[in-house]
């Protein structure tokens, strides 16, 4: 059993169709880039997975449970970390992970094993707001909120958007851990060089995967190489 | 329903946190119930008189002395030239103009009286039309007694009128309940909705929507805070009229505040509807403020539901407000109880149920 499966995904807003029938599919412990410019359709596709929305056409299936027909078990088996910093604000850290552990009928003692290396970083500021983070550290208690509950699957949509390089390194390098224990990701990033830490890409572009590859080197090239005959074709 | 804690409880710590919803909660209705009243009633006060006298008698000026002696009224001028009292009236100097004919006095006593021509400005309808009531019970009273004086039979007033429930006929005692319920009314419609429209543009309804939890428990989650709050508002303004105005429900206060659970629970429901189906504030605070306002205008609050036309009555079916104003002015003035009530309790808690549910079901994953 593949960790994503996905086939056709259509969805429109209106006369704007985000997607146009888009299909992968992402191993067991794969990290899966979604690599494409602002606009590819590329967070349509997470809310779309993480039973946020629902797709016009096509279907799919993460962790093996149908993303309509078993959407609430589903809901408990993935981690979503929205490209848009949504936790609450008003709430300390360890508030915010708290509230998402309960919600998920878990604690944090329970699972802090796998939260550990990232929550490690942020507990010496475990009862500061959340607002009142710097990004770096905001992206790692979203991580934990989207982990604390031992998901399966996790959707990172574009997680390291405005966050500084360093904790960029850092960031990949806890994904790569969380890997190895068997967690599936799908990454979106429109940085090319973060590309090169995925096991394999899709190229998205106007709502359409244009290539399913290994990170090929100098990907900048190739992508713009590839819209361009894509371009040519139509 | 194991969220339910959860959420109500992240609720609370946010609600505490926030710099400015604990001090809207539990000043503001003080505030409100001490200003208000006082400034915000229809006593009539000061209403300014211009007197035609064409008699010129003894009675015209015991008259005159009469009406300058009550507080009520400030006598501007008096003239035997009606045009004169009417130029005031136009510059606005006066409100009332009365005119006492020629013969007035020798009518009087020859048992055929004359009468009194009382004009008034009516853009102020309220004060045009109390001053002028307060102004023929000035002359009926100040007649009958000089009558007396002179030893000639005193014809008993013909009507007599006896004010029940709000004797003194205080329009506080009418507006107090009133203001409670609008003060209900707002904090039961205006932060639940920008609560969860708040959680929309933070994004942070994304998150929960990832979760397990419910759409009814979130709703529930969302519901619950405001009623309690609403109570609280409640009590406030419940306390306050007693200890400041000595006005404490005739009725059962069980009975008001039934009634006030199940209002802030269809109100805070249907402020949810509407976040449920706005993107930004100011979409929610529009709509909402819309609403308002025609619940405030069209429940009774202000202008009693009697003196609207019927196909407007028929609108006001509609406006879970009405009942609890009906409610709240019954127990509170009357004393009347539940079971006397009995349709606007059950009206009341339909709108609750109703409201409630559809609140929950339009809470959809975006998209």
């Amino acid at each position: 059993m593949k960790a994503i499966e996905a086939y056709q995904l259509t969805k429109s807003y209106g006369s704007v169709q985000a997607l146009k029938g888009v299909g992968f599919d992402v191993d067991r412990g794969e990290i899966f880039g979604l690599i494409g410019p602002d606009g590819a359709g590329k967070t349509s596709l997470f809310r779309i997975l993480t039973t946020l929305i629902l797709p016009d056409g096509g279907g799919a299936s993460v962790d093996g449970l149908d993303i309509v027909k078993d959407y609430r078990t589903l809901r408990s088996r993935v981690g979503y970390m929205p490209g848009r910093f949504s936790l609450y604000p008003d709430l300390s850290v360890e508030e915010n992970i708290n509230f998402f552990a309960n919600l998920f009928g878990v604690t944090l003692e329970e699972n802090y094993d796998l939260v550990a290396p990232i929550y490690r970083q942020i507990e010496p500021f475990r009862k500061r707001r959340a607002g009142k983070l710097s990004g770096g550290m905001k992206q790692k208690l979203a991580l934990c909120c989207a982990l604390i509950h031992k998901p399966d699957v996790l959707f990172l949509d574009e997680p390291t958007t405005g966050v500084d390089a360093v904790s960029c390194v850092e960031f990949w390098e806890m994904l790569a851990r969380l890997a190895e224990g068997g967690i599936s990701m799908l990454v979106s990033t429109p940085y090319m060089d973060e590309a090169a830490r995925c096991g394999r890409i899709a190229l998205i572009n106007e709502g359409e995967i244009l290539q399913i590859c290994p990170p090929p080197d100098h990907l900048e090239d190739y992508f713009i190489d590839l819209m361009q005959h894509h371009g040519q074709s139509h | 329903m194991g969220c339910l804690k959860y959420l109500l409880r992240k609720e609370f710590t946010q609600f505490r946190r926030n710099k400015f919803l604990p001090r809207l909660v539990f000043v503001f209705p003080i505030v409100v119930m001490l200003i208000v009243p006082l400034i915000a009633n229809m006593d009539v006060k000061g209403v300014n008189i211009a007197l035609v006298d064409s008699d010129h008698s003894e009675v015209s000026s015991r008259l005159v002395s009469h009406l300058d002696a009550s507080p009520y009224f400030k006598v501007k001028m008096v003239t035997p030239d009606y045009n004169a009292a009417w130029r005031l009236l136009e510059e606005g100097r006066a409100d009332i103009i009365v005119s006492l004919p020629e013969g007035f006095e020798r009518g009087m006593f020859s048992g055929d009286t004359p009468k009194v021509k009382v004009d008034a400005n009516a853009v102020n309808a309220t004060k045009s039309g109390l001053g002028s009531q307060y102004v023929i019970m000035t002359i009926v009273s100040a007649l009958s007694e000089i009558a007396g004086e002179s030893g000639r039979s005193v014809s008993p007033d013909p009507v007599s009128v006896r004010y029940y429930y709000n004797e003194t006929l205080d329009y506080r005692f009418y507006m107090i309940p009133a203001f409670m319920i609008i003060l209900v009314l707002m904090v039961c419609c205006f932060i639940p909705a920008l609560n969860v429209v708040l959680e929309k543009e933070k994004g942070t309804i994304e998150q929960i929507n990832v979760t397990p939890v419910s759409k009814f428990e979130f709703t529930l989650g969302k519901l619950i805070p405001y009623w309690l709050i609403g109570i609280v508002v409640l009590t406030e303004g419940i306390l306050t009229a007693g200890f400041v105005y000595g006005l404490w429900p005739e009725g059962s206060i069980l009975a008001i505040y039934l009634a006030a659970i199940l209002f802030a629970f269809a109100m805070s429901g249907f402020a949810i509807i509407i976040a449920n189906g706005s993107d930004t504030m100011q979409q929610s605070i529009f709509v909402l403020f819309f609403f308002v306002m025609i619940f405030m205008l069209m429940s009774g609050l202000l202008t009693p539901l009697g003196s609207m036309p019927q196909w407007a009555r028929g609108i006001t079916v509609v406006f879970p407000p009405r009942y609890f104003v009906e409610i709240m002015r019954a127990v509170y003035l009357k004393g009347a109880s539940v079971a006397e009530l009995g349709v606007d309790y059950l009206a009341l808690a339909a709108f609750a149920a109703v409201f409630g549910l559809i609140a929950a079901l339009t809470y959809k994953k975006q998209g």
